[in-house]
């Protein structure tokens, strides 16, 4: 068979170019990192640099605004970012000297111009994707590069005419020598900070020597970043207090308007409660809780309350202690939502866990001490309660519920608990709490108070779904004594649609007609169905309606339009 | 004559091809002499390290662990040593939305309201320190005791943190579940 001459050659010829042309640009590019700067008026040792090549794409950088100071010599600028700088370049062009960064973003923030010694103009600019910076000498300046990690240090070294260096300026040297002490003074804290550390965490063992000191730059300035980790660790340091406790507070207020058929009811805006919720690191385990409430009674005046005052010693997970007055832990929405309504996704608190002071059926809040912790429990992460206090009084008419600073008997409450966070389903928690109480009603016999409360919860981005069941046995002592019992439970399930949350509510409650206590709840029941909808990270709008069904009255409709917020 | 055109061309084509992966492996081994310090952990494109403390002793860890101690459930390490979470501030940080979605499985509205309202009940102690840049990071978790926080893979300066392997699986490697 006849070949024409031309396919095999053309053939080897394409195999040739397909291997051979991508080839050659890689090769223009590994020239060497560094040549030779041509000479220019000026006797220069800065060396113009190309930057090294590399066939891994590089990410953009971004820079810190550009810093300049003074130095003995000249003076220096610091060039600083979020990546390392290894791939800049340097060259001399038209009596400029030009560092150009590659892939690298100049914010409008920055200063695109800047002055210093040894350079009469100087600028920063965005020149595609790549920052530029470029600089007018004075004559008989040479500038120095010196690159780290991050950081590129252009030093410029200015001449007179005799060719040399200027005399340092007594205040200059000064500034540089007090630098360098602050930052020594900086690794020294560092040293200690650490040296304390493994003192606290020592089993008898002495603490190791001390790291050597971090190398420090040739003049210590501090960069945005050397700032910025002093800040946080020096933040630190205020929550661990070597400078003395500080307050936090953290307000959450709501405003409604309320309609209702409920006789003798009308129609409201009304302010909820204004919550002050202020902390206080003491150390680096001890720590102040308080909860301060200003709310509007019926009448319109206002009222100011401690809700929770805690001194809290956080010993280790495992033992974390309290005192004061605190919320108790019976079930989950008492400890989970507090008094704040922002964080809750429904406008108002199921019937079970509805305040003492709004005719709320569960001692809510207690003065005593607490104990909270993990169990080592595996994948099934425990976690237990410990509660004793004053508990609540029988809702005598002349008692407050809460019982602050009196107990009407010498026997004290006490709750336990247990909960269960398995890690086969982040988001979910079950638990269980048993509360016991002696309650001493006026003209009555006293009452063995049992309360018996289950959860489980499942909260996500998404999703939450809120089940919890109760349980109260009230039993009188003495002989004839009956016990009376009251269940009650609520379920409540909401799904987040970006910024709006619609969600669902069942309740009930059924007092026994038995139980002198509780009688005048009865039985309530009904479904509640609302729209959370979060106008911004703090602010969110919530729209309710409930229908409760009451033996032996009629249903009650009720509309909560609701802004609940932080601040 | 045709043969010896071809034949030319083929070698020459060798020649060429293995030369190109000569030039390849050392600007690779160039470019990790340029780095700040030797690493081992193999730039992989994505993947996010886990560093902590240089102190801490701890070398691997599980995911379901790990995501208790950057939820604030674990309050300690082992050794008794306070956490402190380290977190890179928001504002499209690559590495933190990384975190949120591996990690948490969080979208950044319900990783604020979940640090704000466990300070609220007392749950959580102390609220995530937030930084700006990968130096202030590293640099925070080498001061800090107890620190924990993250950096991309190829980042890392091995001479100040040390990085923790999640499940038995450094950054770079398959199956490595944070990126």
């Amino acid at each position: 068979m006849k070949h024409t001459p031309n396919v095999s050659v053309v053939l080897s010829l394409v195999l040739f170019f397909v291997c051979a042309f991508p080839f050659a640009i890689p090769l223009r590019a590994q020239e060497p990192a560094r040549l030779a700067a041509s000479a220019s008026a000026h006797d220069n040792f800065a060396t113009a640099r190309r930057a090294p090549t590399s066939p891994v794409s590089r990410p953009r950088k971004r820079l810190v605004p550009v810093r300049v100071s003074d130095t003995v010599e000249g003076s220096r600028v610091l060039v600083a970012s979020d990546a390392s700088l290894d791939d800049y370049s340097s060259y001399f062009d038209g009596g400029r000297f030009y560092v150009l960064i590659p892939k690298a973003d100049v914010t409008a923030a920055m200063p695109d111009e800047f002055k210093g010694r040894g350079f009469a103009s100087a600028s920063l600019d965005q020149r595609g994707g790549d920052a530029l910076l470029s600089f007018e000498l004075q004559a008989g300046t040479t500038p120095r590069l010196s690159q780290k990690f991050n950081r590129l240090e252009i030093n410029f070294t200015a001449q007179d005419a005799a060719g040399q260096t200027h005399a340092p300026v007594a205040q200059a040297d000064e500034r540089a020598q007090l630098q360098q002490l602050l930052k020594r003074v900086e690794e020294l804290e560092g040293q200690v900070r650490e040296l304390r550390a493994n003192a606290v965490a020592a089993d008898g063992q002495p603490p190791p020597a001390a790291p050597p000191a971090t190398p420090t730059a040739a003049a210590a300035t501090a960069t945005p970043e050397e700032e910025e980790v002093q800040a946080a660790i020096t933040g630190q340091e205020h929550e661990t207090h070597t400078s003395g406790p500080r307050l936090q507070i953290q307000g959450f207020a709501d405003v409604n308007f309320r309609a209702s058929n409920g006789r003798g009811t009308t129609n409201a805006f009304g302010l909820g409660q204004l919550d002050l919720f202020i902390t206080s690191q003491l150390s680096e385990k001890f720590s102040v809780v308080s909860e301060l409430i200003l709310e509007a009674k019926r009448d319109n005046s206002f009222e100011f309350e401690i809700h929770r005052l805690l001194l809290r010693y956080a010993m280790n997970d495992y033992l974390n202690l309290s005192a004061g007055r605190y919320h108790s832990g019976i079930g989950y929405y008492n400890t989970a939502f507090h008094h704040g309504s922002y964080f809750a996704t429904a406008a108002n608190r199921p019937f079970l866990f509805a305040f003492e002071g709004q005719g709320g059926l569960l001692p809510l809040h207690n003065v005593g001490v607490s104990a909270t912790g993990r169990i080592p429990s595996g994948s099934l992460d425990l976690r237990y309660i410990a509660e004793v206090g004053n508990g609540r009084s029988a809702r005598s008419a002349v008692d407050r519920t809460v019982q602050t600073a009196f107990d009407e008997n010498n026997g004290k409450s006490y709750n336990l608990g247990l909960s269960a966070r398995p890690d086969w389903l982040p988001g979910l928690q079950t638990g269980f709490s048993f509360y016991h109480d002696r309650l001493t009603p006026t003209a009555a016999p006293n009452v063995d108070q049992r309360i018996m409360a289950a959860h489980v919860v499942y909260q996500s981005p998404r999703y939450e779904w809120l089940n919890e069941a109760v349980f109260i046995r009230h039993k009188p002592e003495g002989a004839g004594g009956v016990a009376a019992y009251t269940p009650g439970f609520y379920t409540q399930f909401a799904r987040r649609f970006g910024k709006a949350q619609p969600y669902f509510r069942y309740q009930y409650v059924n007092a026994s007609g038995r139980d002198f206590l509780l009688r005048d709840i009865g039985r309530r029941n009904g479904p509640s169905f609302g729209l959370r909808y979060d106008l911004t990270t703090y602010a969110a709008f919530k729209s309710q309606y409930d229908r409760t069904a009451r033996r032996g009255l009629s249903a009650l409709d009720e509309l909560i339009l609701q802004l609940a917020f932080t601040f | 004559m045709r043969v010896r055109v071809f034949g030319l061309t083929v070698v020459l084509t060798l020649f060429l091809a293995s030369s190109r992966a000569a030039v390849w492996s050392e600007a690779a081994g160039g470019e990790a002499a340029r780095a700040a310090a030797p690493s081992p952990v193999s730039p992989q494109s994505g993947d996010v390290a886990i560093i902590v403390n240089p102190k801490n002793s701890m070398r691997d860890i599980s995911f379901d662990v790990l995501r208790k101690y950057f939820k604030a459930e674990r309050g300690q390490w082992p050794n008794g040593t306070k956490v402190v979470i380290a977190m890179r501030q928001p504002s499209g940080q690559a590495e933190r939305g990384a975190v949120l979605r591996s990690v948490y499985g969080w979208d950044e509205n319900y990783y604020q309201k979940y640090f704000r309202q466990g300070h609220f009940n007392e749950s959580i102690q102390q609220a995530p320190k937030e930084l700006n840049t990968t130096y202030a990071m590293i640099q925070y978790v080498h001061y800090t005791p107890g620190a924990i926080g993250y950096v991309r893979a190829d980042q890392v300066d091995n001479s100040k943190v040390n990085v923790l392997s999640v499940d038995g699986r450094r950054p770079g490697e398959s199956g490595y579940r944070i990126r």
